[in-house]
């Protein structure tokens, strides 16, 4: 969503222009998310609040007979407390600045937690806007044994009561009639009952405590979460050990599940855009537009569309386990070591998604209240060994140990190497750059309950389509650029090749087959000789030197440069330049012996123990991710944002390789 | 309803000095610091009733009926009034 449909939203419009405007109010916890993806479904739209990064949804909602626009306002505790998202909720309920005044307020409030619920509701009746309450988790109350009498909660309000329960949509109909009639009735003079009673400043506290007196006989009546089951289940799940063995267990389970069910749809997407490609290439005449379309066009959205499963089923795993109430409690287990770098235990779920993806890892830092934290996060989690990056490791890990047990030593290394470089990159980025310590825990542990498949699946959805629309778009323009720089110019083909073409052209009659093999030879001697004499090649002859003190000569370099588009693109291109053989890629241990014997253009060995170690190193922290550094851009807020993150891990890499590549030398390793 | 002047009798201490279902009064002057808005907005407010609920990292803290996780440092730095001595000041009054 641009920013222009933003203020077309959020802003002021004359009232016969656009349908009514309902803003959606709660608490955190209370169900405000599912009752919303409930009344809007997918026809949900996301965009930040005008200045902020705040995420501001958007929906229409077909309430009873007139359409309405929800806006789903930040969950906040309180309104008049110094917190980004009560003042972004202050500004739009008072028409201030770029927001127009809703039309009525929807406040959602938990039905088990009344007590510090009301206390929001009192605030928002200061506004004198027509409002409506959801009573959610009505259920729960029952269960609990609470009785609310909703006729004086309502009287005593002054605005109509409606009990719901958002996750199986009970009471949505009965809520649609009663913000329809409010918002039919907004436009005349205010005449609808009035609170019994507003709460006077300083005192919402009391008012919240009388309104309870009055509906359920007391405050002590309601709203105590002291029940022997939360209490035993939260002495273990935030215990020092076993509460790190419980989050351990879980976590496994969530990425083996991740890693083991989204290959399936992962392959399915790689045949999808494989046989479009294939389609194109046959239906379009031969030339740089077939080219642009299969192989910059088709070959970049593939290359963004195949993490999306990934990022769907992460999603859904994490929306369930929020919703149950355990990953506040998760939290406060990891915080005990995160906080010793500067990272609260928030940043735990973020950092352990990147070692699937960094896409992911960096989208899911929205669940960091404090900004500081979220940028410090943003930053140093594509450090974490990504999917992406295993196929170099077994590449290197390979070549430097032909004793597969110390190549798996030198694999786990990589690993911890990474997560070092993430703490450490943490620690000085908040002692220099984000000053200031990270935000002590401070958590509400919402009540354990059954997870809802329905919200956890508008989640995944959402947040999948969110990702396509934010980062799509620029990652298909930089693919495509990339694609351009490794294609162009196009070299006269090499004389050996044509050489070969002759000679098929000789056996296609006696042949056929051999003709077959010879042509595909000479495709690969082309393509080689593409890549050697593309802008990308040209440009890495001339960036050599700055490679040359770690080892890299004009071919290393070239698979450097290549893979700043997908690290994975490295084995790739190292087939193509040294075997000569694309294919060879899908058989890791084919690459790993042929260019053992890879020579250097003076004819010493290319894979030197030092060179191939320095290189190692280099790909285990340097940034070689395009579409991270596009979503960091859009997810930090500035383009600044992700050249740092650039600028900071492609510099170390680049010393850690040439300390290890100086150590080794020092050492008699050549 | 508690009287907002604070009477001498009431001996503030910090929450991590409390056992579990102990009940107190937060002091509002040991509410400053970064935290304090996000404390203010979960309910830990001047003369707010608390109960601990758990000792330890995190200290968990019930008030108005919400369950609330705190890192060592933060309920470290509360102080509070036990209810006890909320209770013999009131008393004496």
């Amino acid at each position: 969503m641009s920013g222009s449909a933003t203020a077309e939203v959020l802003s002021a419009r004359p009232p016969l222009a656009r349908m009514p405007r309902v803003a959606l109010v709660g608490n955190p916890n209370t169900g405000k998310t599912t009752l919303f993806n409930r009344l809007c479904g997918l026809r949900a739209k996301t965009a930040n609040f005008p200045g902020t990064t705040t995420d501001a949804r958007f929906g229409r909602w077909t309430a009873a007979a007139e359409p309405v626009e929800l806006v789903d306002l930040p969950g906040t505790y309180r309104l008049e407390v110094n917190l980004p998202e009560a003042r972004i909720c202050r500004d739009v309920l008072a028409g201030n600045g770029p927001y127009a005044s809703p039309d009525a307020v929807l406040v959602v409030i938990d039905a088990t937690q009344l007590a510090r619920n009301l206390c929001l509701v009192g605030e928002l009746l200061a506004y004198g806007l027509p409002t409506v309450v959801a009573l959610n988790m009505v259920d729960l109350a029952r269960r609990k044994g609470l009785t609310i009498d909703l006729e004086k909660l309502s009287e005593h309000l002054g605005c109509p009561v409606i009990p719901i329960v958002a996750r199986q949509g009970e009471g949505l109909p009965e809520l649609g009639a009663a913000v329809s009639h409010l918002v039919a009735e907004s436009s005349r003079p205010s005449s609808g009952p009035q609170p019994l009673e507003l709460p006077r400043e300083g005192e919402i506290e009391t008012w919240a405590d009388r309104v309870l007196e009055a509906s359920l006989g007391g405050p002590g009546a309601v709203g105590s979460s002291a029940d022997s089951f939360t209490e035993r289940l939260d002495l273990a799940f935030t215990h020092p050990v076993l509460g790190s063995l419980a989050f351990l267990a879980i976590m496994s389970g969530l990425f083996w599940t991740v890693f083991s069910f989204a290959n399936i749809p992962m392959d399915l997407i790689d045949v999808i855009f494989a046989s479009l490609g294939g389609w194109l290439g046959s239906v379009l005449p031969e030339g740089a537009i077939r080219d642009l379309l299969v192989d910059g066009v088709v070959g970049g959205i593939a290359g963004t569309v195949v993490f999306l499963p990934q990022i769907c089923l992460l999603f859904f795993l994490i929306s369930l386990l929020e919703d149950t109430g355990y990953l506040a409690r998760a939290a406060f287990v990891m915080d005990r070591i995160l906080s010793r770098f500067g990272l609260p235990g928030h940043s735990f779920v973020p950092l352990l998604s990147s070692h699937a993806c960094a896409l992911p890892g960096i989208a899911s830092t929205r669940l960091i209240p404090d900004r500081m934290d979220r940028l410090a996060t943003i930053l140093v989690a594509p450090f974490m060994s990504c999917s992406a990056r295993l196929p170099v490791y077994v590449l290197l890990t390979g070549l430097l140990f032909e004793d597969s047990r110390y190549a798996a030593l030198a694999f786990t290394g990589c690993y911890l190497l990474g997560a070092a470089a993430a703490l450490g990159s943490a620690w000085l980025f908040r002692k220099r750059l984000l000053r200031g310590r990270s935000r002590p825990m401070v958590l509400e542990l919402p009540s354990y309950k059954l997870p809802s498949l329905q919200t956890a699946l508008l989640n995944a959805l959402h947040q999948g389509l969110s990702f396509l629309r934010k980062a799509g778009t620029v990652i298909v323009a930089i693919c495509v650029v990339m694609w351009w720089l490794s294609t162009y110019p196009k070299s006269e083909p090499p004389i050996e090749a044509l050489d070969l073409r002759l000679q098929a052209a000789d056996l296609r009659a006696s042949t056929p087959d051999r003709a077959d093999e010879l042509i595909e030879e000479a495709e690969l001697l082309e393509a080689k000789n593409d890549q050697a004499g593309s802008f990308a090649g040209q440009i890495g002859r001339l960036a050599q030197p700055i490679f040359a003190p770690l080892g890299y000569d004009w071919q290393l370099t070239v698979g450097v440069l290549t893979s700043f588009l997908a690290r994975e693109v490295f084995v790739s291109t190292m087939a193509v330049l040294l075997v000569g053989d694309p294919d060879l890629a899908e058989d890791e241990q084919g690459v790993i012996d042929r260019v053992r014997d890879a020579r250097r253009d003076d004819g010493s060995p290319l894979f030197t123990p030092s060179a191939a170690s320095s290189l190692l190193v280099f790909f285990v922290l340097a940034m070689q991710c395009l579409p991270t550094l596009a979503l960091t851009r859009s997810e930090a807020g500035g383009i600044h944002w992700a050249a740092l993150q650039l600028i900071w891990m492609s510099g170390l890499a680049w010393i850690a390789a040439f300390i290890t590549r100086s150590g080794l030398l020092a050492l008699g390793v050549s | 309803m508690p009287s907002s002047s604070k009477p001498q009798q009431e001996s503030t201490i910090s929450l991590s000095e409390l056992r579990p279902g102990e009940r107190c009064h937060l002091d509002p002057a040991g509410l400053e610091g970064s935290d304090a808005a996000l404390l203010e907005a979960l309910g830990l407010r001047g003369r707010s009733p608390v109960r601990l609920c758990q000792r330890g990292d995190p200290w968990i803290v019930e008030v108005r009926g919400t369950r609330i996780g705190l890192a060592d440092e933060v309920a470290r730095r509360l102080q509070v009034v036990r209810e006890d001595d909320v209770s013999t000041s009131a008393g004496s009054r």
